[in-house]
Order: C-alpha cells, then sequence, then structure tokens
C-alpha cells in the first residue's frame, strides 16, 4: 500500500493541510514544532481511528489532537493505492464512531464502499497489522534509551518480545513470572491446615457427643432427689414410730415395776409358783387337820411310855427286852411321825407366810385363802398380757431400730449419689461448653475450607495459563524467532556493510553480533550500531507479520539522529533496496536529504514550515 | 385465653460465630425472647407455648439461668416447652436437673404429657424429641378423651376433675416438634385438639386453617432461611373450646437478605462500596446480607470490598464478575502475537470451554497485558 495524499481538515496544530507522497522514499523534512509528529499520529488515525484508550501513560490521542480552535474540524482524508486500485479514507472524529467512508476510486468514478465492506477492506490493507504492531514496528521512532547499556537493554527487550511472544510489547516470561507471583500469593493464603483441622474437630466434636451418651453421665437428679425425698419420710416415720414404742414401753414397765416384775417371764414363774404354793399349801392343811395322824403320834407315844414303863416293872429279860424294843420302835416311829408333822406344819407356817406376802404384793390381800387366789390369779393374767404387750412392742422397736440403721445407710448412699450426680453435672456442663467451643471453630474452619477451594480454582487457572503460555512461547520462538533472526542477519549485514554477519537474539536475549573477529555482544557495541540492529530488528518483525512485499509504508521519525555520515548513507541505501513498500522519513535536519542524494537515490522532499 | 405460639429460637446456635457480629448475634437472641415475653405481657396473653429449638444445642447452666431469668420476670404467664431436634432430650441432658421457674413447664419425656392448666381452662398434651425416638405424632393417639383418662394424669387432675371444675368442654392443645405436613395434616385431622402447635422450623406455615400451625424459626439461621420470622398469635374461647383467632406476627431482629449487584465496566470498587453502604443502612443494618457480584468489569479493576465486611453484617460477598475481555476485539488486535494465539488456539478448538480453561485464558490474558512494554 502507498499513501498518495493527506488532506488534514483538523487535527492538532494542523488545519486544512494538504500532502502528496510518492511510492518509494518520501522525505518530510521540517523544524522541530511544524507537526511532524502531529502528521505521523494522523496517518495512523486514518488508519486506525482516533485512539480513545491512554496508551504508555499518554493521554489518548483524541484528546490530545482534538483542535481547540477549530473543534468542528476534527478529521480529514487519505488516499491510497494497493494492488491497482486507489481508495480515499475519510473520517470525522467528532463523529461516534468516527463515520469512517471509504471510496474506492478507479476510472475516475467514485465508489462509496458500505460498512463492512470499509472494515474488511482496510483490513486488508493493512494486512491484518494491529494497531499495537503498528506502532511498535512500521511507525516506531528510534531507541528511546540515552545510554548505550540502555539502548541495548531495550534492544534485548524487543528482541525477546518479539521472538517469544512475535510482539514487541509482549513479554512471555515476564507474564509467566507474573502468574508464578500471583500463585505464590495465593498459596500463602492458602490455610494447608484447614481442612485437616476441620476433619478433626469435627471427629472429636463427634466423639465427645457420643462419650456424653454414656451411662455414667446420665442425669440422674432428680430421680436421686425424689428417693432421698422418701427416705428422708420413712426415716421420719419410724423414727417417730419408735419414739411412740418407748413410751408405751415405758408405761408397762413401770406399771410391772410396782409389782416388782420386769416382764412375763417373772410373772408366769410367780402365778405358776403361788399356784403350786397353794396348792400345796393346802395340802398340807388338809392333812394336818387329819387329827388321826396327830393322835396316832401321841398315841404311838403314849403306848412307847406305857411299854417302856411295863418294861422296867416287870424286868422279865426277855419281855423287857422286847418291851423296850417296842417301846423304842414306837417312840422312833412317834419321833418321826411328830418331826414329819413338825415339818409339815412348819412348811405350812412358811408357804402361809410366803403366800399371804406374795398375795398381799399383787392383790393387797394377805388373807390366804381361795377368793384371794382367784383375785390373784386375775390380776396375774392382766399383768401378764402388759407384760406381753411390752414385748412386743420390745420386739417392733428392735426391728424398726434395725429398719432405722438400713434407712441411715440409705441415706448416706444417697447423699453420696447425689454429689456423685453434682460432679457428673459438673463434668457434663464442662464438656457440653467445650463442645459449643468445638461447634463454633467447626464453623469457622469450614469457612476457611471453602475459601481454600476458591484459592485453589484460582491456583489451578493460574497452572493453566502458565502451561499455555509456556507452549504458546516455546513454539513461537522456534518458529518466529529463527526467522526473525534469520531476517535480521541479512539486514544487519547489509546495514553495517558486512561488518557484522548475523545477529542472534539468543535464549537469554542477549543479542550477539558475529563479525570476523567473533561474536560480540550488543552490549558491548556503539549506540550507532546498537540502532542499526534495531532497525534491522524492526524491519525483520514488519516483514514476519506483514509480509514480505512489506505493504505497509515504514514510517521512520527522527531515526538516525545517531548516525555518523557513512553510517547514514550506508542505512539509507539499504533502505531504498531492501525495503519493498514505501518510506516515509521525517527529520529535522538536511542529513537525510543529503545522504539520499550522495547515494543518487530517487526520493519526494516536503518541506514542513511552522 | 390467649396464647403465644413460636419455636426455634435457638440460644446459642453457633453459625455466625467468627464474624465481628457473632456475639451480638447470640444477644439478639436473648433480646428476641424478651420482646416475645414483653408482647405476650403487652396483649395480655395467658399462655406461651414453645414448640422446640428453645436452645440450639445441650444448654449450659449460664444460658438455662439467663432464659429463666426472663420466664421469671413473667411469673404470671404459664410457659409449655418442649424439646425439638436441636435440643433433643438425651440422659445426659442438664434440663433434666435444671429447676425452672414456677410458671414453667418443661417436659422431660418423649411420650405425651399432660400439662393441666385449670384457671386457664387449658390442658396442652405434649411430647419432646428425645435422643431415641424423633417426633412421632401417631404418640397423640385418637381423639377419644378415653384415651387420655387411662394415661397418667399430671399434677394430681384427671379430665373430669377439669370438666367438673369447668363444667363445660375445654381447651385442648397438643404440642409436638418434628414430623412433616402431611403426617401432622393426617394424624390431627379428625381429633378435637383445639390448636396444633407444631414445630417444623424452616419458615410459618399454616398447615391445616384453623387448626395446625408451624411458625417456622423465629431468627434465622443462616441464608437459605428468608422470609419473615416471628410468632403465631391466638385466642381460644374458654366457654365452647374454639379457636377464634389466629394470626402471624413478625418478629424477628434481623433478616437475611442477599443483594445482588450488577457491575458495568466503568464501576470502581468506591463507587460500589458507596452504593452498597447505602444499601444497606436503607434496608437496615442490623440485617445480614450476602452480596453478588455480577457482569463485566474493567480488567483493571478489581473489587476489593473488605472494608464492607468490617462495617457491615455481611456473610459473604460473591464475586461473579468477570473482566471484560473482548476476546474478538483483542483477536483482532493480535492476530500474529501470542494473545492471538492463545484466543485463537481455545476458541477455534469449538469446544465449550471449562470454567477453568476460561479463567485461565483471563489470568494469561491478562498477565501478557499487563506485563507488556
Amino acid at each position: 500500500m502507498n499513501i498518495l495524499k493527506i488532506h488534514v481538515n483538523g487535527f492538532g496544530k494542523l488545519n486544512n493541510y494538504d500532502l502528496t507522497l510518492e511510492p518509494g522514499i518520501n522525505l518530510i523534512i521540517g523544524p522541530n514544532e511544524a507537526g511532524k509528529t502531529t502528521l505521523h499520529l494522523f496517518i495512523r488515525s486514518m488508519l486506525y481511528g482516533a485512539e480513545k484508550k491512554f496508551r504508555n501513560r499518554q493521554r489518548p490521542v483524541y484528546e490530545r489532537m482534538r483542535p481547540w480552535k477549530d473543534p468542528e474540524k476534527f478529521g480529514g482524508f487519505m488516499e491510497v493505492e494497493a494492488d491497482g486500485s486507489c481508495w480515499r479514507i475519510t473520517r470525522d472524529f467528532n463523529k461516534d464512531p468516527d463515520d469512517l467512508v471509504m471510496e474506492e476510486l478507479k476510472d475516475g468514478k467514485t465508489r462509496r464502499l458500505s460498512e463492512e465492506e470499509a472494515a474488511k477492506q482496510l483490513k486488508k490493507l493493512l494486512n491484518d497489522l494491529s494497531e499495537t504492531a503498528y506502532i511498535n514496528t512500521v511507525s516506531a521512532g528510534q531507541l528511546s534509551s540515552a545510554t548505550e547499556k540502555d539502548m541495548a537493554a531495550e534492544l534485548r527487550r524487543y528482541a525477546a518480545n518479539v521472538s517469544t511472544t512475535g510482539s514487541p510489547e509482549l513479554n512471555a516470561d515476564r507474564a509467566i513470572e507474573y502468574l508464578r507471583k500471583e500463585r505464590t500469593n495465593l498459596e500463602s493464603a492458602l490455610d494447608p491446615d484447614a481442612a485437616k483441622d476441620y476433619a478433626g474437630v469435627i471427629s472429636a466434636a463427634g466423639k465427645l457427643e457420643e462419650s456424653l451418651s454414656g451411662p455414667e453421665y446420665e442425669n440422674r437428679i432428680s430421680e436421686i432427689l425424689k428417693q432421698n425425698a422418701a427416705l428422708g419420710l420413712e426415716a421420719e416415720k419410724t423414727e417417730s414410730r419408735i419414739g411412740e414404742l418407748e413410751k408405751t414401753i415405758e408405761q408397762h414397765r413401770a406399771e410391772l415395776m410396782q409389782y416388782e416384775l420386769d416382764g412375763s417371764a417373772a410373772a408366769e414363774e410367780l402365778k405358776t409358783r403361788v399356784t403350786r404354793d397353794f396348792g400345796t399349801y393346802k395340802a398340807l392343811e388338809s392333812k394336818l387337820s387329819g387329827k388321826g395322824s396327830v393322835a396316832a403320834a401321841v398315841a404311838l407315844f403314849v403306848l412307847a411310855a406305857v411299854l417302856a414303863f411295863l418294861a422296867f416293872r416287870y424286868r422279865n429279860e426277855y419281855l423287857s427286852v422286847i418291851l423296850l424294843f417296842a417301846a423304842a420302835g414306837g417312840a422312833a416311829v412317834g419321833a418321826y411321825l411328830t418331826l414329819h408333822f413338825s415339818a409339815d406344819m412348819k412348811a405350812e407356817a412358811a408357804l402361809a407366810e410366803s403366800l399371804g406376802r406374795e398375795a398381799k404384793r399383787i392383790t393387797g390381800r394377805d388373807t390366804v385363802d381361795r377368793e384371794t387366789m382367784d383375785a390373784f390369779g386375775e390380776k396375774m393374767d392382766l399383768l401378764k398380757k402388759e407384760a406381753s404387750a411390752m414385748e412386743e412392742a420390745a420386739d417392733e422397736q428392735a426391728a424398726l431400730k434395725e429398719q432405722m440403721t438400713r434407712i441411715l445407710a440409705g441415706q448416706n448412699d444417697g447423699k453420696d449419689a447425689l454429689s456423685q450426680q453434682e460432679q457428673t453435672r459438673a463434668a457434663v456442663e464442662s464438656k457440653l461448653q467445650e463442645l459449643n467451643a468445638m461447634q463454633s471453630e467447626a464453623a469457622a474452619l469450614r469457612k476457611k475450607v471453602e475459601q481454600n477451594q476458591l484459592l485453589r480454582d484460582r491456583i489451578d487457572a493460574i497452572d493453566i495459563a502458565v502451561e499455555t503460555l509456556e507452549g504458546l512461547r516455546d513454539g513461537i520462538r522456534s518458529a518466529v524467532g529463527t526467522y526473525i533472526n534469520k531476517e535480521a542477519s541479512h539486514m544487519v549485514e547489509g546495514l553495517t556493510g558486512g561488518a557484522y554477519t548475523s545477529v542472534n537474539a539468543g535464549r537469554q536475549y542477549d543479542i550477539s553480533l558475529n563479525s570476523h573477529d567473533g561474536m560480540i555482544s550488543v552490549k558491548d557495541v556503539s549506540a550507532g550500531t546498537a540502532d542499526q540492529v534495531y532497525l534491522a530488528m524492526r524491519l525483520a518483525t514488519i516483514r514476519f507479520i506483514v509480509g514480505e512485499d512489506d505493504a505497509i509504508p515504514l514510517v521512520l521519525d527522527d531515526s538516525f539522529a545517531l548516525y555518523d555520515d557513512e553510517r547514514l548513507r550506508r542505512s539509507m541505501r539499504f533502505i531504498a533496496d531492501n525495503y519493498r513498500g514505501q518510506v516515509v522519513i521525517f527529520s529535522c535536519q538536511n542529513r537525510e536529504a543529503e545522504a539520499l542524494k550522495d547515494e543518487d537515490l530517487p526520493c519526494n522532499v516536503i518541506r514542513m514550515r511552522h | 385465653m390467649k396464647f403465644i405460639h413460636f419455636s426455634d429460637i435457638r440460644i446459642g446456635s453457633p453459625t455466625e460465630s467468627g464474624r465481628h457480629w457473632s456475639d451480638a448475634r447470640q444477644d439478639e437472641r436473648f433480646r428476641t425472647l424478651r420482646r416475645v415475653l414483653d408482647y405476650a405481657r403487652d396483649t395480655e396473653a395467658d399462655l406461651i407455648l414453645i414448640a422446640g429449638g428453645l436452645f440450639s444445642h445441650q444448654p449450659v447452666t449460664s444460658e438455662m439461668d439467663r432464659v429463666n431469668a426472663l420466664f421469671k420476670d413473667h411469673a404470671d404467664i404459664q410457659i409449655v416447652i418442649i424439646a425439638g431436634e436441636p435440643d433433643c432430650l438425651k440422659n445426659s441432658s442438664p434440663v433434666r436437673s435444671y429447676v425452672w421457674a414456677p410458671n414453667v413447664h418443661y417436659i422431660l419425656s418423649g411420650q405425651v404429657e399432660r400439662v393441666v392448666l385449670p384457671e386457664l381452662k387449658t390442658e396442652v398434651c405434649a411430647a419432646s424429641v428425645t435422643e431415641e425416638q424423633g417426633a412421632d405424632p401417631a404418640i397423640f393417639g385418637l381423639a377419644d378423651i378415653k384415651a387420655f383418662i387411662t394415661s397418667r394424669p399430671s399434677e394430681g387432675f384427671t379430665l373430669e376433675e377439669i370438666r367438673s371444675y369447668t363444667g363445660r368442654p375445654v381447651i385442648r392443645i397438643a404440642m409436638l416438634s418434628g414430623s412433616d405436613a402431611e403426617t401432622l395434616t393426617k394424624t390431627f385431622d379428625r381429633t378435637d385438639f383445639t390448636y396444633v402447635a407444631a414445630g417444623l422450623g424452616g419458615n410459618a406455615k399454616e398447615i391445616l386453617p384453623g387448626r395446625i400451625y408451624s411458625p417456622g424459626n423465629l431468627e434465622p439461621e443462616a441464608m437459605q432461611d428468608g422470609g419473615s420470622h416471628g410468632i403465631y398469635m391466638g385466642e381460644a374461647d374458654e366457654e365452647t373450646g374454639e379457636l377464634t383467632e389466629i394470626h402471624f406476627v413478625p418478629m424477628a431482629s434481623a433478616s437475611y437478605i442477599p443483594l445482588l449487584i450488577g457491575v458495568t465496566r466503568n464501576s470502581t470498587a468506591e463507587e460500589l462500596s458507596r452504593m452498597i453502604a447505602g444499601e444497606i443502612r436503607r434496608r437496615g443494618e442490623k440485617n445480614i446480607y450476602r452480596l453478588k457480584l455480577t457482569g463485566s468489569r474493567d480488567p483493571e479493576q478489581e473489587f476489593d470490598l473488605e472494608e464492607l465486611k468490617r462495617d457491615f453484617r455481611i456473610a459473604e460477598i460473591i464475586d461473579e464478575t468477570e473482566p471484560e475481555y473482548d476476546f474478538e476485539a483483542l483477536f483482532a488486535e493480535h492476530p500474529q502475537d501470542m494473545i492471538g494465539y492463545y484466543i485463537g488456539t481455545i476458541v477455534n478448538s469449538g469446544r465449550e470451554m471449562s470454567p477453568a480453561e476460561k479463567k485461565a485464558m483471563y489470568y494469561g490474558i491478562d498477565a501478557l497485558l499487563r506485563t507488556r512494554s
């Protein structure tokens, strides 16, 4: 494509400005404030529209170039030729979108293209060169760095970018490094233990809950309190019953004491004895009252006495002895009887006395007769009943006392059980508090786990991106890098007049130049040489992007300020010989014009004034 | 006889723990309980029915003390409480031995117990959820009164005694937690209960008009608990035993509110912050919000809204915005370089990008653009 005519309606400081260019080399010479850069930007804006984005931290072209004197006049047109056809590109930057009009000029006739056709045709004219690529290749200025070291670095960057991404702007390694750093940041935000801790807390809480369901934690306090209360009542009842019984027993005992009796055994014994004695007494009485016995005794004594007297009277030996024996016998028997009777009488007297005593004690009567005995018997029965009652009461009391011991033991157990339960309560309480804390912790940890998952998703995405970029980079490097090196080498050789035969943008992006004397790093060459290498790389990149027919006008804006005359001439020659497309050189001095003249290179010279 | 029926206030709930407002939220549950009790007093309610979920877990003594103190302050209102699933009765449950205020009847059995309130001409038949047994409405047996005469009378009153005391039919209320609407309807449809106080959680539901109601969670637990939260207020006639009035009274301290925020390429973080803050203040700072951001954003913009989390109650912020890369335009701009290739390889593969691939592409392109010379 060649730009033939430019008409600036209004753009920056240019107003109603016309310019004619020719295929081949065009030289636009003008002082610094003449508007070269403006023109430069106008060309770009005609091709791509007035940019409204920020680029390289500069205010957008649209804002910068909006004329403040006549703002309605903001646009213009450009006529280009390509593939045997002519096209006019007209834009009015005040309209949004900027009202691109494209017309085909053929055989004197103008055909207006539709919007769709215009966009397609423009793209074709540009050979798919994007605005970014345009800025970085066809219309780039010189190396912007001042020192040689910086230039080398810039060059290296340029080479590195192009050979790894196909674009002078993009840098695969920096992008990858950026992603790796992002990844590290994300990883450091991960809580690697969150999932483990969460599982741990959940499991611990589960175990804790389970442990609480064991029988030792059963809450039996109500039950135990009820039991203890019941025992208490029972104790009370028993105690009071014991008291009652005690009273009863005392009463009975006192009563019996009056009769000098201590129990039913004693009473029984007394009654039996007295009854027996009375019987004996009565028997004796009747025995003794039988006069026969006394008379017999007396008679015997008398007989004995008579016999004894007779014995002494008759002193007949045989008779006396017999009579004496008989008397003795009679006396003996009489004595025996008398003794017996006296014993009985004594016994009778004794019995009478004791019976009388007992009877008096019990009945208050001292006559020993049947009536008294009856009264005695009755009273004894009563006393016996009382004694039984007392003894029954005593038995009951004893049993109750035994029961009381058991109850007390039960109450003690109850107290122990209660304090045991209270301890259990406290243990349960503290476990529940622990459980609550665990559940809160679990909730917080679960959130962390979720966050972790989000972070991991992002990390995975970064991994995919890095892998893709690495793959693309390696692919591009092998394809593009090789091409660029080859092309750039060819150009460097030409540009340097054979001083350097090839250029190699190596892996470490150190650019090395081959000369007869060996390899030299671009760091160590002069600024001028570095600039030439830059130019060579640019041209190689353009070739790569646009194709080998160089179908885009090359714009060189003040690119040769650092060149000495020799180099300048050589460069002009090289460009003229090697760039197959249109070339537009902006300069603020005459040197380029002179160099072209010296090399006998045809060029179209335009002078811009203020 | 006026009564109030609510459930699932879940004191002690740990769901919002870790947030700066979680302690405040705990207190709010107590305050809501107090509000309900004060409301009961103001409307001269005689009876409060708590159908499960008074606590969110086995309560500790301090929690029971605090609740009991509130109950004591309203000593002239009878309160019947059953355990629900979150605070179900276990062998080791502390409520088994806790001494409640005299106006509180805490049902400690999974079988139906009758709480007889002669002054109110009411009896409440209630059963708690225990560890062994979930809620089975069938245990409430038939409407046949005889079934209850044979069951053990509580506090020494038999139904006949009540009837003789009143001489008229009495108000009978059943209360249980758990089960489901269908089973409850089937079980209680043809019974003669005046009112069935169910506790199904979730949102308030009229399960069987004029008979069975479930008030839902009094305080919302989580994002899913949208809608209104509150209590049922009812009235039953002491002469006829009929339910004469039942209506829902919203009464929660806070609601969960989802906010959907659409962003555009021009949105900035400050702008969003300001807008969201304004919206939250308008709708109530006590409420709990979940923010969802959608739309396309300027790739250079990152929405850091963490400050909002500090100032307001925000449960979560879901950022579904995507950096607005016009991939077509980018592809047109970069046909011959890595960006173009990246887009090309993925777009031209023809198949749908997985979310990870999509995200990866954003990352890759973003990284390339960010690290431009």
